[in-house]
């Protein structure tokens, strides 16, 4: 049957509404177009045949939200690994020399330089992991996919560790003036600054390799 | 390939058993799909297996797009999109690791096949 512009977009409408991932969105709507175009002309109503599709293939609606559920499951595990093991090739060769080096800085820079010089670093490897979000979190019409759901999270982790390491120290120390970057041992602070950086690093390898996407 | 789905489909048929049975094979008739056809996407594989089997086996796609996901996951199958007709269609290919592993998915389907026929005495009965 041939499937009209108004019909396609109730079907974009529903699937928008009902699925979470754009990448159920995508597959599913695919598939149903697909199954419609091979279907031969008949009267049954537009979104009977589209229930019909969905009961029959996909065993109804809530199967597609569990069908959803588990790809989630298995992609938040994946992506996680992969993060974890670009993280770890920082403290193995070659990569290792990038930490030694950003070490080297950090320490220097607290020793010699300033101690904000090492907020400033920190603040920076914090900040950019977060960037390619910025404007996808603006975007209302944006739908996610898991990927991007289970990478931002990556993404915002530094941000929630500066938190911890900015106002945790104040319940310790009870002192509303404490400045962590400015009080604690310099050792400290460059390990952090390097905690950091290293996380950075890792998620822009995370970034590059989750989304390099081929649309032919 | 022909023969691989009609094993499976003869055992369908003799079992009278549907998902459960098909469900632990479902991942070899994937990778061997793929391996003979290159690419395909969700809906196009159950056509083919549909074709191939003369209409016997019908695979679900609440049971194929999960089985497909894992597989993309386990780094066998990876995925590219094409814009086909104005819409995004997903296309499943082997990796270099998922075409290494079909010959032995394969063997063990196969193995598994001859067993069970023993166990069942299949042959015997179809003869």
């Amino acid at each position: 049957m041939i499937v009209s512009a108004g019909q396609k977009k109730e079907l974009r409408f529903l699937l928008w509404e009902n699925v979470k991932f754009k990448e159920t969105y995508y597959e599913v709507y695919d598939h149903i177009l697909t199954t419609l175009e091979a279907y031969e002309e008949n009267d049954l109503e537009f979104d009977v045949l589209i229930e019909q599709i969905i009961n029959e293939d996909f065993g109804g609606m809530e199967m597609l939200l569990t069908m959803e559920e588990e790809r989630e499951a298995i992609v938040v595990k994946q992506v996680r690994a992969r993060h974890w093991h670009h993280i770890m090739s920082y403290f193995r060769l070659p990569l290792f020399i990038v930490t030694l080096l950003a070490t080297g800085l950090a320490f220097y820079l607290g020793a010699y330089v300033s101690r904000n010089s090492v907020m400033v670093m920190v603040v920076v490897t914090v900040i950019v992991p977060i960037i390619p979000y910025l404007s996808k979190l603006l975007n209302l019409e944006y739908k996610a996919s898991i990927k991007d759901g289970v990478v931002k999270e990556a993404g915002f982790r530094g941000m929630l560790i500066l938190n911890l390491v900015l106002y945790t120290p104040l319940i310790f120390f009870n002192d509303a003036s404490y400045h962590f970057f400015n009080q604690v041992h310099i050792a400290l602070t460059t390990f952090v600054a390097v905690l950091f950086t290293v996380n950075c690093l890792s998620f822009i390898k995370l970034y590059r390799d989750e989304f390099k996407m081929k649309i032919a | 390939m022909h023969s691989f789905l009609r094993y499976i489909s003869l055992l369908y048929i003799c079992s009278m058993s549907t998902s459960p049975l098909l469900k632990g094979t479902l991942q070899t008739i994937i990778l061997k799909l793929l391996e003979d056809y290159e690419q395909m996407y969700g809906y196009e594989i159950t056509q083919k297996v549909k074709e191939l089997t003369a209409g016997e086996i019908k695979l679900t796609e609440g049971a194929l797009y999960p089985a497909l996901h894992k597989l993309e996951a386990e780094g066998l199958l990876e995925t590219f999109n094409e814009v086909v007709d104005n819409r995004v269609r997903k296309y499943y290919r082997l990796t270099t690791q998922g075409g290494e592993q079909v010959g032995s998915k394969l063997q063990e389907a196969q193995a598994f096949i001859e067993q069970l026929q023993l166990i069942l005495n299949l042959k015997s009965q179809n003869a």
